[in-house]
């Protein structure tokens, strides 16, 4: 008899842990703001940064996209983008980012877009199952870059230069580097006689290039919504200082940039990241207001 | 038989998981001269091995390598052929109220199986269902050494509920919200983001709090009752072609078909109802061979 009730008691116990089990995972279920980060095997950017205006998040999406509503009605986040990306630029939303957590986007202080230029198409659309992202591909690719000027199809976001940081226009050193590596060179952005360059929103397309070569460390030129061309009065791209309006900021961390893998050992990196963790040696200004509409 | 070549499918489809994503990691690492940058030991062999293993095919491996991206699970895509789930067309018609024609024909193969051969997909391919059913033998493990887990029973057409209300929801919040339940959708999501990214999100406790609960609380719950994807293809596998077909004189009513199924269906009484998957499992079960898959028309059949 007693061999009985003790196997009765054992498995009313075990029931119980069971059961137990089963409802604190549905705790867990329900604990969803935060993301559980493991230790990175191969890691090419660990860290995401936000760029905020005004309370909301401005996500640079991958050429092709519309406006925000409806690349997000649209995207089935299935990374097929991510997967094509040749040169990794795209990176996926974080929980934090509400509505559009798990959607593809690109940082553009990180890895800029740079359209696929030397490939047959643009990958990330060419392979997007959904018309999330709005195929545009030609044999001709130079009639395509003629197309994908502002207002045309091709509308990621649009680059505003501050010049109270810029090295060229506060004469810190030489520098015409986001003249050099934007594809509409000479037209989306111009140096004139004294190589200090001034953005022409009229063709910036928004691809970010330029944001991720500027060597100022708060980055002195930012890719904002698209719709901001009006704000900024149309054909000047300079920020309008005044008080009040939006705030912009944002995070940087260069040493996950592309250019690094192919110029530093991969030693170094890890050697510099841990020296930034330490927080005394180089540091990137952490979320610095540096700009006022 | 049959289950060992089921098996084999769902391992085979398992495996271009992980297979998909290093291939196109890989390419990217040829495409910018970065294979020998590679991070971390391990991967540097993974990715060596891809190498070598390519070269013996090819020349060029970018050139095969691009134009495979994807999963079978979600979508897929290999040279311009697009194959995705039928829970993305109706995703996207209510999430974008617009009807896109690519998206329709790249559907359209899995919805015509679906059609004539039943749920199979749950069965056969999904990866869900592979670790569902392994984790299901921990649960009849338990039973077996005393334990009683509890087995909760909710009504079967919570599935059709959750496919309405996500549908309506996605319609008024514009926001694709399938690709957040639908497990098949979260593990090749994860998948990836570890593979690119070496970590994963709240998905992959989304997926182990369903085994728990499977384990402790109530049998195959998510696949029975709650899969928005399974009450879809449940719903057009409604008039399948094939379906399991029972030989009442060789039966014996042992009963033993009704255990093995996991979708707690009732083959011994001819009750198989439109959400059977056509896995198998009661006819390899059957030890007097009643039981066979039989082709027939869906008006013809006789009710019993
Ligand atoms: S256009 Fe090319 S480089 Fe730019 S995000 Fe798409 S795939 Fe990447
Ligand atoms: S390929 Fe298209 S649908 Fe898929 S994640 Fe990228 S943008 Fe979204
Ligand atoms: S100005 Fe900057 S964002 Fe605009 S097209 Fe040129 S490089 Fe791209
Ligand atoms: S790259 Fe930066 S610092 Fe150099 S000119 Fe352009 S905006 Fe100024
Ligand atoms: S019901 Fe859903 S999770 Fe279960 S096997 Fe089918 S598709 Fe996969």
């Amino acid at each position: 008899m007693e061999n009985i009730s003790r196997r009765n008691f054992f498995r009313k116990i075990g029931g119980g842990v069971i059961t137990a089990s089963g409802i604190s995972s549905f705790a867990l279920l329900l604990n969803f703001g935060t993301s559980y980060k493991f230790k990175p095997l191969y890691h090419v950017s660990k860290k995401i940064e936000r760029m905020k205006g005004g309370g909301e998040d401005f996500l640079l999406r991958p050429p092709g996209a519309q406006s925000e509503e409806d690349f997000l009605s649209k995207c089935i986040k299935c990374y097929l983008c991510l997967e094509a990306c040749p040169i990794q630029a795209i990176k996926i939303a974080g929980r934090d980012k509400g509505k559009a957590a798990d959607t593809p986007y690109i940082i553009a202080e990180n890895t800029g877009c740079d359209l696929c230029f030397n490939r047959e198409n643009m990958r990330c659309n060419h392979v997007c199952p959904t018309d999330a992202l709005m195929k545009m591909n030609s044999d001709d690719k130079n009639k395509v870059l003629e197309d994908m000027k502002m207002g045309a199809v091709l509308n990621m976001g649009i680059a505003v230069l501050d010049k109270r940081i810029c090295y060229a226009w506060t004469n810190v050193s030489v520098c015409w580097a986001c003249y050099e590596i934007c594809p509409y060179k000479s037209k989306a952005i111009t140096t004139g006689l004294r190589n200090i360059p001034t953005v022409h929103p009229e063709w910036c397309v928004g691809c970010g290039l330029c944001v991720e070569i500027c060597p100022v460390p708060q980055k002195a030129i930012v890719i904002l919504p698209p719709g901001t061309k009006m704000e900024a009065g149309g054909a000047s791209s300079d920020i309008i200082r005044e008080e009040g309006g939006k705030q912009w900021s944002f995070e940087v961390d260069k040493t996950e940039s592309r250019a690094v893998p192919d110029t530093v050992n991969p030693e170094d990196v890890e050697q510099k990241m841990k020296e930034k963790e330490g927080g005394d040696s180089w540091k990137p200004s952490e979320k610095v207001d540096i700009m006022k509409f | 038989m049959l289950q060992f070549i089921r098996r084999l499918i769902q391992i085979f489809v398992i495996a271009l998981l992980i297979i998909i994503p290093i291939l196109s990691l890989y390419e990217i690492l040829i495409e910018n001269f970065r294979l020998p940058m590679v991070q971390g030991r391990g991967w540097q062999q993974i990715f060596d091995f891809v190498d070598s293993a390519m070269r013996h095919f090819t020349e060029d491996p970018v050139k095969i390598v691009k134009n495979i991206k994807g999963n079978i699970f979600w979508t897929i895509t290999i040279y311009d052929f697009t194959l995705s789930d039928p829970l993305i067309l109706v995703g996207h018609i209510f999430g974008s109220r617009a009807f896109y024609i690519s998206l329709l024909v790249s559907a359209l193969p899995f919805i015509i199986i679906t059609i004539l051969f039943g749920r199979v997909f749950c069965g056969w391919i999904c990866p869900m269902d592979l670790l569902l059913e392994l984790n299901n033998k921990i649960r009849r493990l338990l039973y077996k050494i005393g334990l009683r887990p509890y087995n909760i029973i909710f009504s079967r057409s919570h599935k059709y509920a959750l496919l309405f209300v996500g549908s309506i929801l996605t319609f008024l919040l514009g926001v694709q919200l399938f690709a957040f339940i639908y497990p098949p959708a979260i593990i090749n999501r994860e998948a990836v983001h570890y593979i690119y990214y070496g970590s994963v999100g709240m998905g992959v406790v989304a997926i182990a709090a369903i085994m728990l609960i499977e384990v402790s609380l109530s049998e195959r719950l998510w696949c029975r009752y709650f899969c928005p994807g399974g009450g879809l293809y449940s719903v057009l596998g409604t008039g399948r072609l094939v379906t399991i077909v029972r030989d009442k004189n060789l039966c014996d009513d042992c009963a033993d078909c009704n255990k093995a199924c996991e979708f707690a269906f009732n083959p011994m009484r001819d009750k198989f109802g439109m959400e059977c998957n056509n896995c198998g499992k009661c006819i390899s079960v059957c030890e007097k061979k009643g039981l066979s898959f039989k082709f027939s028309l869906p008006w013809r059949r006789t009710k019993t």
